[in-house]
């Protein structure tokens, strides 16, 4: 028995310069994802506001939040998890 | 066999990841931008510098191809340090700020991320591409020098050539200049010629009278 993660909802704050286009390829490029979903919720002078949902069989929560990182987006709240109890280890 | 086959597509697509995030990085830069700026402006220094140097050596009666070509490349060299070096340090100063600021907006430490990749790998391009601009243009400008020492050309014509060279050279700046507007390039084309050939005037009237 053990308990995946199957869907994020994470609040979070990009640099203007970062594509959303690259930050999603890259967060779909984590083990365990399957789909990304970005929406810019607000934008700033310098920065915007994204909404971004994962989804996917086990999502590893630490490899998304480094990939994140790496692309220079500060995660400012996790607003929605969804997890499975699954029979065997995915 | 196989096992080499694998390792040689393994390195083949560690080179294509390197490849993507290099192009990713000068994305997040916006320093492709920055640098067809610079290239042209400080190209467009060189040619006019070495064009300056040329002619008024030929108004001075210095009819000595090498010298010309020892002298315009000194002062290509010259401003291939000041322009590199005055490039890295004012970029790199106003990336330090864009990044300590964004930091301060985004309440994260940058260090390690894309965006600190990028900024310090846009120093180091913009840099070399405003030292290497007008280093280029002055090489350009003494290519008829240093052929006519070879194909034993005299002076006059090799000046004349280098003023041709030159000039070629301030049209096809105008040229791209014009592309990067999107707007009729011939314009742009006519005009610069126009400057070079308008600049060669000023130095031999001035250079005469002083």
């Amino acid at each position: 028995m053990s308990v995946v993660i199957r869907r994020l909802l994470i609040d979070a704050l990009k640099p203007r310069e970062i594509p959303i286009t690259e930050l999603s390829k890259a967060i779909c490029s984590a083990k365990g994802v399957r789909e990304v979903d970005v929406v810019v919720t607000e934008v700033d002078a310098k920065t915007e506001t994204v909404k971004i949902t994962i989804v996917g069989q086990n999502i590893d929560f630490d490899e998304v939040a480094k990939i994140i990182a790496q692309n220079s987006v500060a995660i400012r709240s996790v607003d929605q998890v969804v997890v499975r109890r699954t029979r065997r280890v995915v | 066999m196989p096992l080499r086959l694998a390792k040689a597509e393994e390195k083949l697509r560690s080179l294509r990841r390197k490849l993507d995030d290099f192009e990713k990085m000068l994305m997040i830069s916006g320093v492709l931008e920055i640098c067809r700026r610079y290239f042209v402006m400080n190209m467009f220094d060189g040619a006019l510098a070495a064009l300056g140097v040329i002619m008024g050596m030929w108004i001075s009666g210095i009819a000595d191809s090498r010298a010309i070509v020892r002298t315009v490349f000194s002062a290509g060299l010259a401003m291939f340090i000041s322009g590199a070096l005055g490039a890295y340090l004012t970029e790199r100063a106003e990336r330090e700020r864009k990044l300590r600021e964004l930091e301060e907006a985004t309440f994260q430490d940058m260090r390690g991320s894309i965006y600190e990749r990028s900024s310090r790998l846009a120093v180091l391009v913009v840099s070399v591409v405003d030292g290497i601009s007008p280093l280029m243009a002055c090489t350009i400008s003494i290519i008829p020098f240093t052929l006519s020492q070879v194909l034993a050309v005299d002076f006059t014509t090799a000046a004349l050539a280098s003023f041709f060279v030159s000039t070629t050279m301030l049209g096809a700046l105008g040229y791209l200049l014009g592309r990067t507007a999107g707007e009729k390039p011939l314009e742009y084309v006519v005009f610069m010629v126009l400057v070079g050939i308008a600049s060669a005037i000023v130095i031999v009237l001035l250079g005469t009278h002083i």
